[in-house]
């Protein structure tokens, strides 16, 4: 009697066992089945703040987790980026809004994977020396400002809100990099550009700075890739998405932490980005708003470049990938 | 520790529990009701941006301006619902109201522009940017209201499940508390009370079955003390039960060996017990005794006497009697017999036995008849005596009295013849003479002294209290002559006594001891007599007369007192030698006794005791 009672037991705590180790095993098939097979991937990203969730991913350990083996190549904008892309030398991109708007017209096959950020985080300066006080001193200035931007369009917005327009301006594009020496040489009257140039500018010129407009319009930095490579690395879009996610989490979780990274990895000041945090929402989504934004950009661009056909951004946005990893993420109406 | 108290703090800590449990319940309702009312206020802005939207496509659309004014109106709405977010808002929301009031602050120049161009320049060509930024800018505004209200609804259903969950965990750690306290509880009732009640059970059905045990005190707690209290009453009975079983086999002994014959009697006659001795008495054995009543071994002339006392103690007329009878035996004697009987009653009065002594008094009333018999003859022996001894001294006094006249006649007669004779006669004849009258006188002497001796206890005076001090005055006063003449002392004790006598033969006593003292004086010196007295006894006290006087051989103490005893010749003292034979007459009267310590040529104490006067 006692042994039965006795194999009993051990046939009870074995079954246990059993299930135990099953259900672990499908969480671990479910979660990260592929994590054991190690994928590579290059992804061109933006080398600056708005950027930031790659770089943690890839500082963390979050590509690793996933199975992925990410090379980063960090750009000063998200047109370099793609450029690099097309060249072949990256497989994803990070761009904003507007450079996907913009690169659309000629490059269909472009696919928006997520929204990785969404920032106010330009700024338009101009020297004081060349009689930029106030924005109605923009007219007949020359504006330095990077070509296929967030910063394009968000000075035709400026301007437009000051009464003025594009033809009533000299625009000078030049690379970030390029307008702050434009800038500190008076090459240009003004620039448009983002951060960490505008403080570059406001450090070059000092009190000859001009703010002129702070934060500027919103803009998204987005994942970006082709259509073609979606269609065969879907599960490596799946795992970037999850590692942004991780990103995500850890930049929610650790915010103080998140900032302190910010401030070591691209050399910023600690004052800085304090002001720099709120203006910019280090997030993996995929909101409506940018295929909106998008839509109307894609206008003005049509428009101030004489081109009749517009890009057809319903296929642009490549929501699967996201759906699959997180959905309460994905906004967009398209399902 | 007592169960009042162990159990009062279990109360407590079951009390501790509940009101943890209420008060974290409420916390976690607390949080809830917080999160909800974040949430309104969510749903708030919500609404008022989402009227804020559209009126921006009014705007953006028709540029009406009803719809323009109600635009400006509705900011504002917004404007104080956005900024009426605290700075504690939760981190979960703090980007989408980052995003939410850039897209909000963005909006009015936007829209300020716009209108104002429209009205100014319905042509410029900035007029298309600035409708496109707007209807991007409400758009965003929409998606960060939708944002808000999915987190709204996200943070509700989070709060809800986390308020559930903490519901859950908050129940099953009190249900868990509940059942683990219930079964510690329990486990404590189990050991601190079942189980001793249990055992103290199980010992008094032990009891009731006839097998001994003890309660087992297995703390110092109330039914610890019960169980305690419980085994002291138990060594009680059992004390009582051996001191009960002792006494009834003392009783069984004293029963059984008594002296006189012990029975117990039913009511309706018949034996139901009987002692050895009562069957000696009897000459029966005790079956014989037990199968009979008592009027068995009774003569029949007894009978109606013996039943009335019976029926007299049955009746309650008295609760025992003791009454002389007779039993008859097998051989025909008969016995007197005293019984005594004493009837037992039950707590409500009814008669349960008799229990009866039967002393067998033949010998003893044989004896009573013999003594009664030897009293009266005694009786009449001591009327006899004392005819007797009234005759004897009626004989003395007669003798004594009707000697002294023949003795005078004597000495007359002789006095005459000597007058006769004249001075002639011869000297032989004269002291013939003086011889024959001198016997004559002392015969007389002897003859006054014979008659005072037998005086003594004739007088019909009853005995009284007799102050001594009194007495002695009363014989100092007589002797005061010879006193003088002797230049004698006498010193009398301050504390004499009241003794109880006879004053006349008290003073007569007194009278002849001084006056031996005075007699018997040492030459030399003046005669000295000290009286005093002391309580020997309760009924007695001792007088003592001491004198310095010639003193008294001790080979005569004894003698002195005899009648006529002289230790002198009459040349030397006078006197009849009877003084010292009537003080011992006196005093052993008064019920005392008489004797004397000398030292020859020192002095003499007379001692005698007398009775104390009785209350």
């Amino acid at each position: 009697m006692a042994a039965l009672g006795r194999m009993a037991l051990i046939g009870a705590l074995v079954a246990v066992a059993l299930a135990i180790g099953g259900f672990f095993a499908l969480r671990f098939s479910q979660d990260g089945g592929d994590v054991a097979t190690v994928e590579a991937l290059r992804l061109g990203a933006y080398e600056g703040d708005v950027g930031a969730l790659e770089w943690i991913a890839k500082d963390k350990g979050f590509f690793q987790k996933v199975g992925l083996d990410v090379t980063l190549v960090g750009f000063p904008s998200g047109n370099a980026a793609v450029n690099a892309m097309r060249a072949g030398q990256v497989e994803v991109a990070t761009a904003a809004d507007l450079v996907v708007a913009k690169r659309s017209f000629d490059e269909p096959d472009l696919r928006v994977i997520a929204d990785i950020c969404r920032y106010w985080n330009k700024g338009l300066i101009g020297r004081r020396d060349r009689g930029v006080v106030t924005p109605a001193d923009l007219e007949g200035k020359r504006i330095g400002v990077p070509a296929t931007s967030s910063a394009e369009h968000n000075l035709v917005v400026f301007l437009a809100l000051q009464g003025l327009s594009t033809d009533q301006v000299t625009t000078v594009d030049l690379p970030p990099a390029k307008l702050v020496e434009a800038m500190a040489t008076a090459t240009i009257d003004a620039a448009l550009v983002w951060e960490p140039h505008v403080l570059a500018i406001r450090r070059k010129l000092g009190d000859n700075a001009v703010t002129l407009m702070d934060g500027g319009t919103e803009a998204h930095l987005l994942l970006v890739s082709t259509e073609g490579w979606l269609a065969t690395q879907g599960r490596v879009a799946r795992k970037l998405l999850r590692a942004m996610v991780m990103a995500e989490d850890w930049v929610a979780q650790n915010p103080d932490e998140a900032k302190a990274y910010l401030t070591r990895r691209f050399a910023l000041d600690p004052d800085h980005v304090e002001v720099l945090w709120p203006r910019m929402q280090l997030a993996v989504g995929l909101p409506q708003e940018i295929l909106a934004a998008m839509d109307s950009e894609a206008r003005w661009l049509a428009k101030s470049g004489n081109q009749t056909a517009m890009p057809d951004f319903s296929e642009t946005v490549h929501s699967a990938a996201l759906r699959a990893v997180k959905p309460s993420a994905v906004h967009v109406f398209t399902k | 520790m007592k169960i009042k108290t162990g159990f009062r703090r279990i109360l407590i800590v079951w009390a501790t529990g509940t009101v943890a449990a209420v008060l974290t319940f409420a916390q976690s309702q607390s949080a809830l009701f917080e999160n909800q009312r974040q949430n309104e206020h969510v749903e708030r802005v919500f609404v008022e941006g989402t009227q804020l939207v559209q009126l921006t496509y009014e705007v953006l659309f028709y540029g009406e301006a009803r719809a323009i004014e109600q635009w400006r109106q509705q900011f504002s709405e917004v404007d104080a619902a956005v900024h009426d977010f605290e700075d504690g808002v939760d981190p979960t929301l703090r980007g989408t109201l980052d995003a939410l009031f850039r897209r909000f602050e963005q909006l009015r120049p936007v829209q300020e522009r716009l209108t104002e161009i429209r009205a100014l320049e319905p042509a410029s060509p900035t007029l298309p940017i600035l409708r496109s930024q707007l209807f991007q800018d409400a758009i965003k505004l929409q998606a960060s209201l939708r944002e808000l209200d999915a987190w709204s609804e996200a943070t509700l259903r989070a709060a809800d499940a986390s308020s559930k969950r903490r519901q859950y965990l908050i129940f099953g750690l009190f249900a868990g508390f509940i059942a683990v306290y219930g079964a510690f509880v329990s486990g404590v009732f189990r050991t601190v009370i079942l189980k001793p009640l249990t055992s103290l059970g199980q010992t008094i059905q032990d009891l009731r079955d006839g097998r001994r045990g003890r309660a087992m005190v297995r703390a110092d707690d109330e039914i610890g003390t019960v169980c305690s209290v419980f085994n002291a009453l138990l060594d009680e009975q059992e004390d009582a039960r051996a001191e009960l079983q002792a006494m009834a086999e003392r009783f069984r002994n004293v029963f059984q060996q008594a002296a006189v014959g012990m029975s117990i009697m039913a009511p309706n006659g018949t034996w139901l017990e009987a002692n050895q001795c009562l069957c000696d008495t009897l000459v029966v054995k005790r079956d014989e005794i037990l199968m009979a009543d008592w009027r068995a071994f009774t003569p029949t002339a007894n009978h109606a006497e013996d039943a009335a006392r019976i029926q007299a103690i049955l009746a309650g007329k008295k609760n025992s009697d003791s009454w002389e009878t007779r039993h008859t035996l097998r051989d025909g004697r008969i016995l007197d017999v005293r019984v005594t009987m004493a009837l037992a009653r039950d707590g409500a009065g009814r008669p349960l036995y008799f229990v009866t002594v039967t002393e067998d008094v033949t010998e003893r009333k044989r004896a009573a008849d013999m003594l009664e018999e030897a009293n009266r003859r005694l009786h009449e022996q001591a009327k006899a005596l004392k005819r007797s001894n009234a005759d004897l001294e009626s004989y003395a006094w007669l003798a004594s009295h009707d000697l002294r006249e023949p003795l005078r006649m004597v000495t007359n007669y002789v006095a005459m013849i000597e007058r006769r004779l004249g001075p002639d006669i011869s000297d032989d004849m004269r002291d013939y003479i003086g011889f024959a009258i001198d016997g004559a006188k002392r015969m007389n002497a002897l003859i006054q002294s014979l008659l005072e001796y037998a005086r003594v206890g004739q007088a019909e005076t009853d005995v009284e209290q007799v102050a001594l001090a009194s007495a002695i005055a009363e014989c100092v006063h007589f002797l005061t002559p010879a006193i003088t003449e002797s230049h004698a002392t006498v010193t009398v004790a301050d504390d004499l006594p009241t003794v109880a006598g006879v004053r006349g033969d008290l003073v007569r006593l007194f009278q002849n001891l001084i006056g031996n003292a005075l007699k018997y004086r040492a030459a030399g010196r003046d005669p000295l007599v000290a009286i005093s007295a002391r309580r020997t006894s309760p009924e007695f006290w001792t007088v003592s007369v001491a004198d310095n006087g010639i003193g008294i051989d001790p080979q005569y103490r004894d003698r002195v007192f005899g009648i006529f005893q002289r230790l002198h010749a009459r040349s030397e003292y006078e006197g009849t030698g009877i003084g010292l034979a009537v003080c011992k007459k006196i005093v052993e009267r008064a019920g005392g006794d008489i004797w004397l310590d000398s030292i020859p040529g020192e002095g003499t104490t007379f001692h005698f005791t007398l009775p104390a006067p009785r209350n």
